[in-house]
């Protein structure tokens, strides 16, 4: 009997990971936006004997295998669950689903509709604040004047659509006088991204600025002006931390980074509360920060890398 | 059997049992330990055709003897060897990237390795990134923690041969990356708080890399005394690790190398879209198409914002996989909106992430929309047949069925795919004759196969197998229930037989002398005297015939079936037999009283009966002792008296010897009689069970 007791209970702790775990499901790993989401999420918990686990699919346009991933979730017996979803419906039925279980749920970036609750919170970035950051900068490069390209649209995300509104909003505010003459979709593939950039760039009359809403946006329309012969010169404002040199060579004038270090402290601070019944503000709203090349060694930004060191193991 | 025995005895049974089986445990356990000491103690060369020993996380991935490849650009796709667990060791292996950009290399000591996953591991990695031209070593916890990295030489060139050497003993860490050109770099870490085992693999990171000649040896601190001097200086400097480098040189090689890459990525002048041509039917030479691989022989289907396009025949310098973006020149021949590109010249581009394939269903593919795209769909598995080089399935969804074929690769477990699995594949779907054979709707060409959910319990193979089991548990029931009756009737019919033995030997016997006593008398003519004899003969007989009868009525009693009913019993008939005498009469028991079976009893009292009358009616004696003594394993009485003894020839002849003879092999019981003359006479029987 006694043997039989230890058989089951070592079954049931293979297929479970414990009463004292979360799960952490962004879109992806190991990327400039998202592993500072990492530490906030880690440094939070620390201390609090809540083991993260942390993981996405390898590519940020799988959203079949982030649902599957998230679906896992309420299988393995987390206690709660921060999750930023790929697109805003794909995993709309899960997520209700999971809170329906009463399985505490934290969304990132991404506002997916159902109204938030005891076992429900949103944490995103605030996009009116990052939307104005950009127009601003936009003013100031262009001095009040010009045109611009907007690429990197993503219709697939309440944020993206939100965040490209918010734009065109501030836009009107802080630099009247600047006009969009191309709005571009977006997705995640670089090359795509890329290729789209170039025909903005080869365009009969071309654009003063590009602003690029995603990361992948933000990197093709790099690469297309490394791609120019002779390369191009025209400013670039992207959004979204993906790459960093291309600030310090000039090639990208700024980008409106997401503060994910904070987001990811408050969206644990929020889950840990979640899980012990306490209430929490079903909305927060993160400011960004516009990175320049200026401002590149600065305490606020610099912390957002400091995840290279960070010990995952204590995690 | 086991039903007959005593309940301490099936306990000591399944106790010795029990014992035997942890002892069998216990044993393999040390062989296995023993095994795997040998085992960790010699150098394993790796063979990649082994692909059970294999588990492939991410990645597209071919292998051949002692070389493997892993063709797709997917970040952090790994191939982890299943089969050695090492605590200090060193890998080594050759190593080529595809691309002067991405990450490629060894992990070593890895657990919970069976996730995708960008990191999503526990172990250690050592790789090169020729973007940063940097060797770096790290660990992964479901995160990345850079512990060392150290720049490459100036002449490096991950794109050739490179021989990777990453060696692990106790928490220290040494890594060479020696290149085609005889340059080398190495850096060399401590982890203080180490993984201290696990598995190795293969990883890399948005580069198609290629490995041969992977080695795993057992290794000591005379293997990491090269790196001594780089692991002093590790411990000085805990700054090495600085993940990001941006020094004007780091910046100014990235730009260059980004240079290149984002110039490959341009759109070529010239090419045409695959749309342009599906309303203008005819053939249409020397056009030029640009797009990605998303399908690879034996159907070739390129997919540019557009559509697709299937490329039906084709020279390559190059073997195409997945991802690959081509320029395709050749003619494109379009009829009945559909079309295909004849005698393709293609040049690749570049390679890239393959393209996201779309969630479909069966029915969405019915219409032509998504022919030849990347798509995914589920379906229920209706069978599976191995071909050359790979399988042929055959799904359903809804009503509808169709056809996949697929190959070999590390993924799918081909033994796994049972009919009635939910299966998710990935591929192209086409409905080309020679695909579909004018059988199916469509057929997906396939390079993923996904098992998400075994067959049903209740599928029809199933219910089948479950009836089979019913039925052979009802076969079996009425089996035994037929063995019990005939068990029971047989016993019954045993004791009938015992009881008709006992009556003839005793009740009828008596009638027959009675009878004859009784005839004797009513042909008497000798006088009243001899009629009187006779009458009393018969009285006598009467007397002796009620006591045996009561005697046997006793015995089949259940209550007289007991072991100390016998003894009593026995008592008793020696008390009546000395009839008031001065004769000492000792009856005891040893054991535990049980209920004995009726053989048993009738056996033991009969013989007692028998040896009690012979001691008192002819030995003389003054004590006479009777013992029943009861163990597990016999039941032995012993009737032991202090007469005078019995000569030797009488011991086997004569005084009802034969009688006990007979009733003790009826039992199968040892009957022994001893005797000393002038010291008495000992009759034991024992009776084994």
């Amino acid at each position: 009997m006694a043997a039989l007791a230890v058989a089951a209970s070592l079954l049931m702790s293979a297929c479970s990971e414990g009463p004292r775990s979360v799960a952490v499901i962004p879109r992806t790993t190991a990327t400039l936006l998202w592993e500072p989401l990492h530490m906030g999420v880690a440094e939070t918990a620390r201390g609090s004997g809540l083991h993260i686990y942390w993981n996405a699919p390898p590519d940020e346009t799988d959203p079949v295998k982030q649902s599957d991933l998230l679906l896992s979730c309420g299988k393995r017996g987390f206690r709660g669950v921060i999750f930023a979803p790929d697109q805003t419906f794909a995993t709309r039925s899960t997520v209700l689903q999971l809170v329906s279980s009463k399985m505490p749920v934290v969304l990132i970036d991404d506002d997916q509709g159902p109204a938030p609750g005891p076992y429900l919170s949103y944490v995103s970035t605030d996009e009116q604040i990052g939307a104005d950051l950009a127009a601003t900068r936009i003013a100031a490069i262009l001095h009040g004047h010009g045109s611009i390209a907007i690429t990197g649209i993503s219709t697939s995300l309440e944020g993206g659509v939100s965040r490209e509104a918010e734009l065109e909003k501030a836009l009107a505010l802080r630099a009247p006088g600047v006009k969009i003459v191309q709005r571009r979709f977006g997705d995640a593939l670089i090359t795509h991204q890329q290729q789209i950039a170039q025909t903005i760039l080869e365009r009969n009359e071309p654009v003063n600025a590009i602003v690029a809403l995603t990361g992948a946006a933000t990197r093709g329309a790099f690469y297309a002006k490394l791609a120019e012969n002779p390369r191009s010169t025209i400013p670039i404002v992207g959004f979204d931390q993906d790459i960093l040199v291309p600030i310090l060579s000039g090639d990208v004038d700024s980008i409106v980074v997401q503060d994910t270090r904070a987001i990811g402290q408050i969206a644990m601070r929020n889950l840990m509360a979640q899980i012990k019944g306490e209430s929490v503000p079903g909305f927060t709203r993160v400011p960004p920060l516009l990175l320049t090349r200026e401002n590149f060694d600065s305490p606020k930004i610099q912390s957002l890398w400091e995840f290279s060191s960070y010990r995952w193991s204590s995690q | 059997m086991i039903s007959r025995l005593s309940g301490t005895a099936r306990v000591t049974i399944v106790c010795i049992l029990l014992a035997m089986a942890a002892a069998g445990g216990v044993t393999a356990m040390l062989l296995q330990q023993r095994a795997k000491g040998r085992a960790a103690s010699r150098p394993y060369v790796a063979d990649f055709s082994q692909s059970s020993d294999w588990l492939a996380l991410g990645g597209a991935w071919t292998a051949k003897g002692d070389s493997a490849a892993n063709t797709s650009e997917e970040r952090g796709a790994r191939l982890m060897n299943r089969s050695i667990v090492r605590e200090d060791y060193q890998v080594d292996s050759d190593l080529r990237l595809d691309n002067p950009y991405g990450e490629a290399g060894l992990i070593f000591r890895a657990s919970e390795a069976g996730e995708e996953g960008v990191d999503a591991y526990h172990g250690y990695f050592a790789g090169v990134r020729p973007t940063e031209r940097v060797l770096e070593f790290g660990r992964a916890d479901f995160g990345w923690q850079l512990l060392a990295q150290k720049a490459l030489p100036e002449s490096a060139d991950p794109t050739q041969w490179t021989h990777l050497r990453a060696v692990t003993v106790g928490c220290d860490f040494g890594v060479t990356a020696t290149f085609s050109d005889g340059s080398s770099t190495s850096l060399a870490a401590t982890d203080p708080s180490c993984i201290g085992s696990g598995q190795s693999g293969l990883r890399s990171s948005l580069t198609a890399v290629r490995w041969r000649n992977l080695r795993i040896a057992p290794a000591g601190q005379e293997d990491l005394r090269p790196f001594q001097p780089l692991l002093a200086l590790h411990q000085n400097d805990s700054t090495e690790g600085a993940a990001l480098n941006f020094t004007p040189e780091a910046i100014e090689r990235y730009i260059s190398l980004t240079s290149i890459q984002a110039r490959q990525h341009e759109v070529l002048p010239g090419v045409r879209l695959v749309h342009d041509f599906l309303t203008s039917p005819g053939r249409h030479p020397g056009v030029t198409l640009q797009g990605e691989i998303v399908s690879v022989p034996p159907l070739v289907e390129l997919q540019d914002d557009s559509g697709t396009i299937t490329i039906a025949d084709y020279q390559s310098e190059k073997p195409l996989k997945l991802g690959d973006v081509v320029e395709a020149q050749g003619t494109v021949v379009s009829e009945r909106f559909r079309s295909h590109l004849e005698d393709a010249k293609l040049r690749l581009l570049w390679s890239d992430t393959p393209f996201p394939p779309l969630s479909v269903s069966a029915s969405q593919l019915m219409d032509g929309t998504f022919r030849g795209k990347a798509v995914t769909l589920e379906g229920t598995l209706v069978s599976a047949t191995a071909t050359h080089g790979g399988y042929e399935l055959l799904l359903s969804d809804q009503s509808f069925l169709f056809r996949a074929l697929a190959s070999n690769d590390f993924r799918t477990d081909f033994a796994a795919l049972e009919p009635g699995s939910r299966l998710r594949i990935r591929g192209a779907a086409t409905s080309v004759e020679k695909y579909t054979n004018n059988l199916y709707p469509f057929t997906v060409l396939t390079d993923r196969v996904e098992v998400l959910h075994g067959p049903p319990w209740w599928s029809t193979r199933y219910m089948l197998w479950l009836l089979l089991a019913a039925s052979l548990v009802f076969v079996l029931t009425q089996f035994l229930l037929h063995r019990l009756q005939q068990w029971h009737l047989r016993s019954v019919l045993r004791e009938r037989e015992q009881l008709a033995m006992e009556m003839h030997d005793t009740l009828a016997q008596s009638f027959a002398g009675i009878a004859y006593q009784l005839q004797a008398a009513s042909h008497e003519k000798r006088g009243e005297s001899q009629v009187q004899a006779h009458i009393e003969n018969a009285l006598k007989m009467v007397h002796v015939s009620h006591k045996e009868a009561r005697r046997t009525i006793s015995t089949l009693r259940p209550q007289y079936r007991d072991a100390a009913a016998i003894v009593s019993s026995l008592k008793e008939t020696a008390e009546s037999l000395s009839d008031g005498g001065d004769l000492k009469i000792d009856a005891s028991m040893k054991g535990r009283n049980q209920t004995l079976p009726l053989p048993t009893t009738d056996a033991l009292f009969r013989i007692g009966q028998e040896a009690i009358s012979n001691a008192i009616q002819h030995s003389r004696c003054q004590t006479l002792t009777i013992s029943l003594n009861l163990s597990r394993r016999e039941t032995s009485l012993t009737i032991r008296d202090d007469g005078r003894g019995i000569a030797g020839d009488e011991i086997h002849e004569g005084l009802g010897m034969e009688g006990m003879k007979n009733r003790a092999a009826k039992v199968r019981a040892e009957l022994e009689v001893t005797s000393v003359s002038g010291a008495g006479t000992t009759v034991f029987v024992r009776i084994r069970r």
